[in-house]
């Protein structure tokens, strides 16, 4: 079956490093943290620990909720990048992956419910993980297929494979992709409980980490197939050249410490780009900073990439662990690599971890990037990895 | 590859359910949301005996046991031919784990954050239950999870229908659940009442009274998928030929235009080179809500016009109740009914089709109140 190529046209983001692609792209480069106190939401653990919140700014209409807010806003700003006006897109889809949905509203309800109060059952209308991307569609006007996919730590990667396979296969022309989560108790506390959470703020790939740090945030590209896009003379940013799934199948939250699970997602990824492994100037790691991630990902990227492993950097000190947006997230900042020829530092780093085999990135620094690779994975195991090609010479699926 | 068949769809190779236990019984609501009963349809409290050994079930949540359960049966009915790289996992959930969900929220909130519960909050995920089935079936392809309402399971159909169209993987478990809880079934009636009146459902009963709402259910099927021509199990007999997922105009149950449905169900079927002539059971998604209940009648109508003949019209809700992916029980028992030839009897039929009763093909068809529609072609 001829595929057909995937354009990226449109970008948009919302993270503890800002509300636009521009502070962003200025943090990255500064080496700016976006780490700091928790503020959201009441919580014993705020004195010890450091997450990526979004900062102050963020509109949250009423009838909405802060995941559907963050959605919209970077959901809105990609649209406005791509060139698409609101309200006019009967036949473009939204594909999102999301993991807490509006959680944080639901989580004031129950505290509000086993205090004995009464609260309005109106604040769970938002609770459902798809609720963000129903917000997207009518908000924006986009009347097409709505898809929201959970795979934990991998959605937001996923979401985006989602939304490939649609323009590839020929069963939509655009797609608003990405993903979104907003940081909640559950998850602050679901993670310290398995005592996955760093102190000090996550330090990937680091000889002495302890752990990842939450964040929170939004990413939405614009998809596009590649003629359409031409045909209305967008700009192209880069393509979604490939995409690799796998699952290790062997623990609920724990990765195969070989890493053979995620080794399958990249070469699939590679493959399906009709990519080799020494074509890839770039890999954003999932590196999220615990020992376990961080040694099976390493293993991976060795046994694929053998003597040439490419520049290689996890970004999530700069973000924070942001769950189903980290994918997405991700994935702009690989498109930005591709666009400004330079590849962000694995901040946090002080001394790499002597068996990863490689040195990551240490400060943001020119590279020239042609094809670049994001990973994710997530609990159950579920591994997923993108690739991106530049615009000038993207290599087609 | 079968040259018959169109290579984008699959063959159901196991098919595999967990049902709710009949008569609905009640169902106590929080005191906190006003306390009383509500009429429920739910699943045995252990559904898992039998399928699932006991040091794997105590780890899991109860949507975990009814979505492995069902996988399990899938798998058993399939041939027990599930396992490696090509092997992958596609489940539809509306919310997930949400009674473990629940548990470690409670927890955390009473015990102000003092030592959560670290094995529920790995329950309380949403891809949890697809990563259960993957470890227990060592599928390490695609592993996937669709979250969108009431279409989550039609989603995680689409999904698995595109890797085994591209390659990707040789065989699929699709799996879909929910399970029942109150703080769901309170929340629903904020915005889509339940019946009020103690009455177990009757979808488009003519003898039975037009009640407004319908009553919460439970439930999980699983499918196992191959490639048509794939490796797996060439007597497989059953294949999913065309599957619709759309939104419509209008989301509103009163804007639904007749002939946009048809035209709908008639795109479903155009792949497969198939009509609604070709149509012997038509398996609606009713769910004895009176407003929907007329929709489908007006509906139906129209289909069995556009059929030209003795079109056979079922539906099957009332055996499980309505809840976000009840929709796959609906397609496990269109697909069973192709496999065996024969009307079953669990499906409650509307009207009866043609005098010797044979079904080969059942189209399954669903209005989401979530403004989409779906529909499934399910043929020999």
């Amino acid at each position: 079956m001829p595929r057909r190529k995937v354009a990226i046209t449109g970008l948009g983001i919302v993270s503890a490093l800002g509300l636009t692609v521009e502070e962003t792209t200025a943090a990255l480069e500064a080496g700016r943290s976006g780490l700091g106190p928790l503020t959201l939401f009441p919580s014993q653990r705020r004195q010890h620990i450091l997450v990526g919140q979004v900062p102050s700014g963020l509109t949250v209409e009423r009838d909405s909720s802060r995941s559907m807010a963050l959605a919209c806003h970077a959901a809105r700003a990609a649209g406005q990048d791509a060139g698409l006006a609101d309200g006019a897109q009967e036949r473009t889809a939204v594909v999102l992956g999301a993991c807490t949905g509006g959680m944080l509203e639901s989580e004031a309800f129950l505290r509000e419910l086993l205090a004995g109060g009464s609260p309005d059952l109106g604040r769970l209308r938002h609770h459902t993980c798809g609720s963000a991307t129903d917000g997207v569609a009518a908000r924006l006007g986009l009347g097409g297929l709505r898809m929201t996919i959970s795979d934990a730590c991998a959605s937001g990667a996923s979401a985006l494979a989602a939304a490939g396979d649609l323009i590839a296969c020929g069963d939509a022309d655009v797609v608003f992709a990405g993903g979104v989560d907003t940081l909640t108790a559950l998850t602050l506390n679901g993670f310290c409980s398995l005592l996955v959470v760093a102190d000090d703020g996550c330090r990937p790939f680091d000889a002495e980490r302890q752990g990842l740090s939450l964040g929170e945030g939004g990413a939405v590209l614009v998809l596009e197939e590649e003629q359409h896009a031409l045909s209305r003379q967008a700009r192209i940013h880069g393509y979604l050249a490939g995409w690799g799934f796998s699952c290790d199948a062997i623990h609920a939250t724990a990765p195969d410490p070989e890493g053979r699970g995620m080794q399958r997602a990249m070469a699939g990824a590679l493959d399906a780009a009709g990519l080799r492994p020494s074509d890839i100037d770039y890999i954003n790691a999932h590196g999220s900073g615990t020992v376990d991630n961080d040694r099976a990902e390493a293993a991976a990227i060795r046994r694929l990439f053998a003597d040439r492993v490419p520049a290689v950097s996890s970004t999530k000190r700069f973000f924070g662990h942001t769950l189903a947006a980290a994918g997405a997230i991700e994935s702009v900042v690989c498109i930005l690599s591709l666009e400004r020829q330079r590849v962000p530092a694995n901040l946090g780093l002080r001394e790499a971890d002597a068996d990863l085999g490689f040195e990551p990135v240490a400060t943001t620094r020119a590279t020239p990037c042609r094809a670049v690779m994001s990973n994710s994975f997530g609990f159950g195991g579920v591994n997923c990895s993108l690739v991106f090609t530049q615009a000038a010479e993207g290599a087609g699926r | 590859m079968n040259p018959t068949v169109p290579p984008e769809f699959a063959t159901i190779e196991g098919l595999g359910q967990v049902r709710p236990t009949l008569p609905p019984q009640p169902l106590a609501m929080p005191t906190g949301l006003g306390g009383g009963e509500c009429l429920a349809y739910a699943c045995p409290a252990q559904p898992h005996q039998g399928c699932v050994s006991p040091a794997v079930a105590r780890r899991l949540s109860r949507l975990q046991l009814l979505t492995l359960t069902a996988a399990h049966r899938a798998v058993q009915d399939g041939g027990g031919l599930i396992a490696g790289p090509g092997a992958g996992v596609f489940v539809g959930t509306g919310l997930g784990s949400l009674g473990a969900t629940v548990e470690f929220l409670e927890d955390v909130i009473r015990r102000d954050e003092a030592s959560p519960m670290p094995a529920r909050f790995i329950t309380s995920v949403h891809n949890a239950s697809a990563s259960a089935i993957a470890i227990e079936f060592q599928c390490q392809g695609e592993n996937r999870t669709t979250t969108h309402d009431s279409i989550s399971f039609e989603l995680a159909l689409g999904q698995a229908l595109t890797a085994l169209r591209l390659g990707r993987i040789e065989r699929a478990v699709v799996a879909a659940g929910d399970e029942l809880h109150p703080y769901h079934v309170a929340a629903m009636n904020h915005c889509q009442p339940w019946r009020k009146k103690a009455e177990a459902l009757a979808p488009l009963s003519p003898t039975a009274a037009r009640l407004h709402g319908s009553l919460p259910g439970e439930g999980a099927a699983a499918f196992v998928l191959g490639r048509p021509g794939g490796n797996g199990r060439p007597e497989a007999s059953v294949c999913i030929r065309g599957l619709g997922l759309a939104p419509r105009p209008a989301a509103d149950l009163g804007g639904i235009r007749t002939e946009d449905e048809v035209a709908f169900l008639q795109k479903v079927l155009h792949p497969a080179n198939a009509t609604l002539a070709d149509v012997d059971l038509i398996l609606l998604g009713a769910d004895g809500d009176a407003a929907l209940d007329a929709v489908y009648g007006r509906v139906i109508q129209a289909v069995g016009a556009a059929a030209g003949g003795d079109l056979a019209v079922g539906v099957f809700k009332h055996l499980c109740g309505e809840f976000a992916t009840a929709s796959a029980l609906g397609l496990a028992l269109a697909g069973d009914a192709v496999r065996q030839g024969r009307l079953l009897p669990d499906i409650a039929l509307i009207a009866s089709g043609r005098a010797d009763n044979r079904i080969d093909n059942v189209l399954t068809y669903t209005i989401h109140r979530n403004g989409f529609h779906s529909a499934c072609w399910v043929s020999r």
